[in-house]
């Protein structure tokens, strides 16, 4: 039984797909759903105003997709709930499933060139191979 | 005149392979600059002679220098003077330490461990007495501490620390002359005066696209930074004190600031850290690692001994005192500019430098990991998330 659902969401094209697939998901199984936004601060930064900078254009790109996606689920009848957090991504997103008993978590894969994929490797591999519940990657059409 | 297009073209497509390292490794733009800048003299240098980056050309070195210049400032105008009148007597004690022990420690290390002459060994003490308040705020930020009465002291006391830096670079390597005492005096009449003109001129013709105020402040930065070099001192000492001065209108100017950032970040520091990073010698580093190992050490080690048993004083608790310890050693920004400024000015040879750089980056990335795997204090600590809640409502509502 899937009661409680976790949206990974980074404002991709690929996470709005995950974003249909898991409403979807939640008015079949009349689950509560919750969209994850993770944010980062630039690690070892020069100045102060780096830090802040990044975090008000993150957090304002951030909720702008945040709120289609409240939008996009209140059209199919759906109550889903934000949440913005900070820090690596697919920690931050098993670390949520951990603390909030989630039963399945959808994401959203990009597909990267192979040099991305060696020098960060995938948030959605990362959270397969640790999440505490399951996990569905949906993938490019 | 086409070498020096070709020349910055080179200096920007760098800059921008940077940028996206640092958006993709989600670093700072600032290491991920230095580190490109120490790749890229070894590529170029090696595929079209060790001049063709052109690092030691005048105007990259102006713009460089300018770099240099508006980042200090920036640091200097972020500090929070209503915090700081708080928790000033805390935070300057612990700051003072934060900068003297290691000061001290480094430099001893360098001349009694390490063979250095006077200059460098003292040059090497500047350096590595470093904190860095933007890398401690961000360690802070990300854990929700920043707000708390507890952050706010550490981020003060790393104004003090820095402020010890900055006065050091400035005069310990001046020669004493009666242009010293005019400069001081320029500094003292420059700082009334920036007091008294700056929050009312930019009140009236301030906001328009006329920039006024980065025209202002430009000019003002010139003129000290060109009264401090004429006595024999640093550029940055009168731009971070400029900036402290003038905390309470920049900081607050959020527009400005943001204006400022476009010219610091679009066009400067990539000239200033990425040369930072083209004087590196990488082979060298890696061949004597047991120098870089003292460097490291001295530096980890006395601001220990110097901030730790203060910590204990004011009562922190072990852990708390080990957190507040290790953010406090941490390096970056100041670190590199004393070390450039060393070799600038034929203080430290570029071996020497490359040690020094490799230490401060080191430091920025290794006592930040040790705190938050080992000592994060956890009283502080918020319940929830340290994200700020978001403004955005459920569905249903």
């Amino acid at each position: 039984m899937i009661t409680r659902i976790l949206i990974a969401h980074d404002g991709s094209e690929e996470a709005r797909r995950a974003m249909e697939v898991a409403t979807d998901l939640a008015v079949r199984y009349k689950a509560a759903a919750t969209v994850l936004a993770v944010l980062y601060h630039p690690a070892y930064p020069a100045t102060v105003n780096e830090v802040q900078a990044a975090e008000e254009e993150q957090r304002a790109f951030a909720e702008g997709f945040l709120r289609k996606a409240v939008e996009h689920a209140r059209l199919r009848g759906l109550d889903v709930s934000v949440e913005i957090a900070y820090g690596h991504p697919a920690e931050a997103i098993v670390n949520y499933a951990q603390q909030h008993g989630v039963d399945l978590i959808v994401m959203g894969h990009r597909g990267m060139s192979n040099l991305r994929r060696f020098l960060v490797g995938s948030v959605a591999d990362r959270v397969v191979d640790h999440a505490p519940c399951m996990v569905l990657v949906v993938r490019r059409r | 005149m086409e070498h020096v297009w070709f020349t910055a073209a080179i200096w920007l497509g760098l800059a921008l392979v940077a940028t996206l390292l640092s958006i993709w490794l989600r670093l700072s733009i600032a290491l991920t600059e230095i580190i490109v800048g120490t790749v890229a003299q070894l590529v170029i240098a090696a595929l079209l002679g060790s001049g063709a980056l052109g690092a030691r050309e005048g105007w990259v070195a102006f713009l460089a220098g300018l770099g240099a210049m508006v980042l200090t400032f920036l640091a200097g105008a972020e500090l929070d003077p209503d915090s700081f009148r708080r928790n000033w007597k805390e935070a300057t004690v612990i700051g003072l330490i934060g900068f003297a022990a290691p000061f001290a420690g480094a430099a001893w290390a360098a001349r009694a461990l390490l063979g250095w002459d006077l200059q460098a060994s003292l040059l090497a003490g500047v350096a590595l007495s470093t904190t860095s308040v933007a890398v401690v705020y961000a360690v802070l930020l990300e854990l929700g501490l920043n707000r708390t009465a507890y952050g706010k002291i550490i981020l003060a006391a790393c104004f003090i620390n820095d402020l010890g830096t900055v006065v050091a670079l400035g005069l310990i390597f001046a020669p004493f002359t009666l242009r010293s005492l005019a400069f001081v005096a320029g500094l003292g009449v420059a700082v009334w005066g920036l007091l008294r003109a700056t929050r009312p001129l930019f009140a009236r013709y301030g906001g328009r696209t006329s920039e006024l105020e980065a025209k202002y402040l430009l000019f003002g930065l010139f003129l000290l930074g060109g009264l401090a070099v004429w006595s024999g001192s640093e550029a940055v000492l009168p731009a971070y004190l400029v900036g402290m001065v003038l905390a309470g209108v920049v900081g607050r100017d959020h527009a400005l600031v943001r204006r400022l950032r476009t010219l610091t970040f679009g066009l400067l520091t990539p000239f200033y850290f990425i040369r930072a990073g083209s004087f590196v010698d990488v082979p060298t580093v890696i061949g004597g690692f047991g120098i870089f190992l003292v460097l490291f050490l001295a530096k980890a080690v006395s601001k220990f001994i110097g901030i730790f048993p203060l910590t204990r004083r004011y009562g922190y608790p072990h852990a708390e005192g080990m957190y507040t310890t290790l953010l406090m050693s941490t390096g970056l920004t100041f670190g590199t500019i004393s070390a450039l400024y060393g070799l600038s000015h034929g203080i430290i040879t570029q071996i020497q430098y490359s040690f020094l750089v490799a230490t401060v980056i080191a430091s920025a990335v290794v006592p930040t990991w040790v705190a938050n795997r080992f000592f994060l204090p956890l009283r502080h600590l918020p319940q929830e998330p340290a994200a700020p809640q978001s403004t955005l409502t459920s569905g249903g509502e």
